[in-house]
């Protein structure tokens, strides 16, 4: 009697033990980057062994360094390990959690950490620990990073997080995500005033906090043979911050590390302060572009770097290499094309999408002849005249639906949809989400099946000359 | 050192399994360490005054017997109690009396007194005055011998799950089961499983529900001057559900810890919102407290059996009494006085509401019939929490009348109830939660048993299952952590 209880009563802990771990990952803190993206997710899924860069630091790190071209163009298998907000003692209490499963060659430490002291929002103190597995070194981390609030709610992390159940999203249940190795692209352009760089002898010292991890930091990489590079991504830097910076490297010289001072290079880079910052401290995609080429340069002339493309056990580095071309065809090339020809002529390009159009209302009373990008895509002219929704992916339409009285619905890649149409109008809804733009005229919209989202969504107005609605 | 916290979470299972290392005969001397470091938690300075009670309150049940002349006896007793309530006066009610007599210095236009110094309220001085009172006066009537080991008594004075917010319990009671300590197997399977069924029971009304509603509430008491019927009827209610959420589940907690400890407390509260009249609520609302009062005040006061004025002066004076043990100030005197005044004017109906019922051929023994009675009583009770809640007779008397006045039922209707700290998910996870309290509630009062002994008679899946949910409920639901601050049990003030 006595063991039946214990064997039930384990029984049952163990599948207390299984929901409460499924609640917490449903709960759990996942934003490391700001945008819903967090890092630890790849990273903690990762196979052993296969970084040979790791590239840390804060925001100015993963708006600089695309490590999808890194791949494509050099064969460097990078990471990009950082975090909004991420000080030294964050970078070094990561660089500790990687080199658990990790052995890089080359850490790249983007150095603005030197320039922080302390964290100016709870946000980035919650993005640089709560997604810590939870080991010493996490326990060591809450310890030294927490400034505000008390470290027990950090490490425990449910006194956080549990509030997160009114913020819940539909990726919070999902446990296979786009690829994400640390790169954020930003396409938000802003024209900066650039500073001048400061060319003389002087260096402010960093924090005293900053300095103790910033030795820490080289200790741990000389324990473990990694050759560090500490960078600067280029930015408006103030004078102050510059003179940090010459702190830092001569730290770094001293300790037989790099120094690789982009501030200094902005020509060389061929930085633009009208096209290539998204505000005047973080670069934007097109800056990224030339920040990553230059140190994609740098990192094949200055270590014995393996080219990785042909492994494959480097699968998830093509992956991410198809995720980011995505992120940049929608922002790019879809979402800025306005024209309904350009607009019609762009979708049998596409690959990995799913694109519904329906035709409404008098469609056909536009002043432009669109049957033949119509036919390109797949309509057919028996179809062509009336109102109707089609279905294409991947260079085939794969519904056509009756003019009216239908239901269709289905599922996609992360997602879900379902087509209807009356006497009247059709509705597409995606995530349960109404997306047609125009009763009188062609709505298009175009699913990012790799991303796992609405890549755009547009109607043409017939009447006149197909004006786009967005 | 919250039941609710981390802290506890740690400090519980440890002086458990210690408990159980230790050798029996030790038991109570750690379990009376651990009291004190539990108390010494909010304040170590407290200790002084917990050993300061326990010393009085010790000494004078080992004097009472040798006692032989019926002066000495009272004297003693009487010495007591004045030391107590001395105590209670200085540390709970001084302020309250200064605040009073300059009120009336001011009226008269003399110099008002100044204080020279500050009181902190000791946590739960209230619960072990009283408990250890209730031993000196049952030693005083023969009804138990005196403890004469000096731990045992400190623990019984001191045992932490009912330490600072009860319940009070009686000598015979826990004193008895203190003594057997050291014979009894600890951790039997039932009531380890029980204690703990109970412990997350009490932590869900607590953490889930409670805490929840406190934010309404707080929000409509702090400008109740913004609000009209709906809301100030909602914040009323709101309060209602927080002080049984709070207090019972207090109560539940303790009940819980002790039973792991194989020490069984007595239930403090008994569904008493179902309670068909005023005089049944206090036979079914903190009900260690209602039974103190009855057996050490009201009937040494001549309770009932006397004449009817006299009988209604008592129980003025008890209730009265009752309002200021709740809280030092005029809001809880006035609390208790409308609670008197409710069973008086009961009693005075009584044979008008008995014609009245048979005139009308009314079904006094119908669902419908008991159903108006609760909800009657209920609203009564609402009613007296107003004056309990609001921070000054004056606030009180102005909520009221708002609540009568201004009448605005479309406030149900224009989503104006979730802008009162509550939005609509929030109060979603509150409207849910209630069910499964009333639901509970309702077993308890039709089946007589409570929340553990109701799934005991479940199969294990239920069981279990029950049990899960309530503590993922806790997890998620639960009102902790950084974004919620949780609140301290209301009860810890008194």
């Amino acid at each position: 009697m006595k063991l039946k209880r214990a064997v039930q009563s384990i029984l049952f802990c163990i599948i207390f033990i299984l929901i409460t771990s499924r609640v917490y990952q449903v709960l759990s803190w996942k934003d490391t980057g700001g945008d819903y993206l967090t890092i630890f997710n790849d990273f903690y899924h990762m196979e052993e062994n296969l970084i040979d860069v790791l590239f840390m630091g804060s925001s100015r790190c993963y708006c600089a360094i695309d490590n999808s071209r890194l791949w494509t163009e050099y064969g460097i298998a990078s990471f990009n390990f950082s975090i909004s907000g991420q000080d030294l003692a964050s970078t070094y209490y990561c660089l500790v959690e990687a080199l658990k499963t990790q052995k890089p060659k080359v850490v790249c430490i983007e150095s603005y950490g030197a320039v922080f002291e302390g964290y100016q929002v709870i946000g980035n103190m919650y993005r640089n620990t709560l997604p810590l597995k939870l080991s010493a070194n996490s326990y060591e981390a809450v310890q030294n990073i927490v400034t505000d609030g008390d470290p027990m709610d950090y490490w425990l992390k449910w006194p956080i997080i549990h509030t997160r159940y009114s913020e819940l999203r539909a990726r919070d249940f999902e446990k296979d995500l786009p690829v994400y190795l640390g790169y954020q692209a930003g396409f938000h352009t802003e024209e900066i005033q650039g500073t001048p760089l400061y060319i003389g002898d002087e260096a402010i010292p960093t924090a005293e906090k900053n300095e103790e991890y910033l030795d820490k930091i080289i200790a741990l990489a000389k324990d473990h043979d990694i050759s560090l590079c500490f960078f600067v991504a280029p930015y408006a830097a103030p004078d102050t911050d510059q003179r940090i910076y010459r702190y830092v490297e001569q730290i770094a010289r001293e300790n037989g590390a790099d120094f690789l001072n982009m501030l200094a290079l902005k020509e060389e880079l061929g930085m633009d302060t009208h096209t290539d910052y998204t505000n005047w401290f973080h670069t934007n995609y097109f800056g990224a572009e030339k920040v990553t080429h230059y140190m994609g340069e740098y990192l094949k002339a200055h270590y014995a770097l393996p080219d990785r493309r042909d492994d494959v056990r480097y699968h998830i580095w093509d992956e991410d290499a198809v995720v980011r071309f995505h992120e940049v065809q929608n922002e790019l090339t879809i979402r800025r094309t306005s024209d309904v020809i350009n607009y019609l002529n762009l979708i049998p390009g596409l690959k990995g999408y799913t694109v519904f159009i329906s035709t409404e209302g008098d469609y056909l009373s536009g002043d432009a002849d669109i049957f033949g990008y119509l036919n390109g895509i797949g309509i057919s002219e028996e179809f062509y005249s009336g109102r109707h929704v089609w279905i294409w992916e991947d260079g085939q339409i794969t519904y056509i639906s009756p003019e009216t009285d239908f239901l269709q619905y289905g599922d996609l890649p992360y997602s879900e949809y379902a087509v209807s149409g009356s006497e009247t109008d059709h509705t597409i809804l995606i995530a349960r989400t109404p997306y047609q733009k125009t009763t009188d005229g062609i709505n298009i919209i175009i699913y990012d099946n790799i991303l796992g989202e609405v890549a755009d969504a547009v109607g043409f107005y017939a009447p006149g000359s197909y004006a786009m609605i967005r | 050192m919250l039941f609710n916290s981390v802290d506890f979470l740690i400090f519980f299972p440890v002086i458990v399994l210690l408990c159980l290392i230790l050798p029996k005969k030790l038991r109570y001397l750690w379990l009376l360490a651990a009291s004190y470091f539990f108390y010494m938690s909010w304040n170590a300075k407290y200790a002084f005054l917990l050993l300061a009670v326990t010393l009085c309150t010790y000494l004078a049940g080992l004097i009472l017997p040798h006692c032989r002349r019926s002066f000495t006896r009272r004297l003693t007793v009487a010495v007591c109690i004045v030391f107590h309530l001395g105590l209670l006066f200085y540390f709970k009610y001084f302020d309250l009396f200064l605040n009073t007599l300059n009120r009336m210095l001011s009226g008269l236009h003399l110099q008002l007194l100044e204080r020279s110094f500050d009181i902190i309220l000791p946590v739960g001085i209230s619960f072990y005055i009283f408990q250890s009172m209730g031993y000196v006066i049952d030693v005083y009537r023969n009804e138990l011998a005196p403890e004469k080991n000096p731990f045992r008594y400190a623990l019984f004075v001191s045992f932490f799950p009912q330490l600072v917010a009860g319940p009070i319990e009686r000598s015979k009671n826990l004193l008895g089961q203190l003594k057997e300590l050291d014979q009894k197997p600890l951790l039997q399977p039932g009531s380890v499983s029980g204690g703990l069924t109970l412990m997350v029971w009490g932590l869900f009304v607590k953490m889930v529900i409670a805490d929840r509603v406190a934010i309404l509430v707080d929000t409509v008491f702090e400008q109740f001057y913004l609000y009209g019927t709906v809301a100030l009827l909602a914040g009323a209610l709101g309060f209602a559900l927080q002080i049984y959420c709070d207090f019972m589940g207090y109560s539940v907690i303790a009940v819980g810890a002790a039973r792991v400890l194989g020490i069984t407390l007595m239930d403090n509260f008994d569904t008493p919102y179902f309670s068909r009249s005023i005089g049944e609520f206090w036979r079914r609302w903190h009900i260690s407290l209602s039974t103190w009062f009855r057996d050490y005040l009201y009937i040494p006061l001549g309770g009932s059996r006397c004449s009817r004025a006299r009988k209604y002066l008592n129980l003025m004076i008890t209730m009265g009494l009752s309002g200021l043990w709740h809280g030092a100030n005029w809001t809880c005197i006035a609390w208790g006085l409308i609670h008197g005044i409710y069973q008086i004017a009961g009693d005075l109906t009584r044979p008008f509401r008995q014609k009245l019922y048979s005139a009308l051929s009314a079904k006094t023994e119908s669902l419908s019939f008991h159903l108006a009675q609760v909800c009657s009583t209920f609203l009564l009770v609402d009613f007296a929490w107003i004056f309990f809640r609001a921070n000054s007779i004056g606030v009180a008397l102005s909520f009221c009348k708002r609540l009568f006045t201004k009448w605005d039922p479309w406030s149900l209707f224009n989503g104006e109830i979730y802008t009162l700290g509550l939005d609509r998910p929030e109060f979603n996870i509150l409207v849910v939660s209630v069910m499964i309290l009333f639901l509970a509630d309702l077993i308890r009062y039709k089946k007589k048993q409570d929340v553990v002994a109701f799934l005991q008679e479940q199969c294990i899946w239920f069981r279990w299952g029950a049990v899960m949910l309530l503590t993922l409920a806790i997890l998620v639901f639960g009102i902790y952590g950084v974004k919620f601050e949780s609140s301290q049990f209301i009860y810890f003030q008194f």
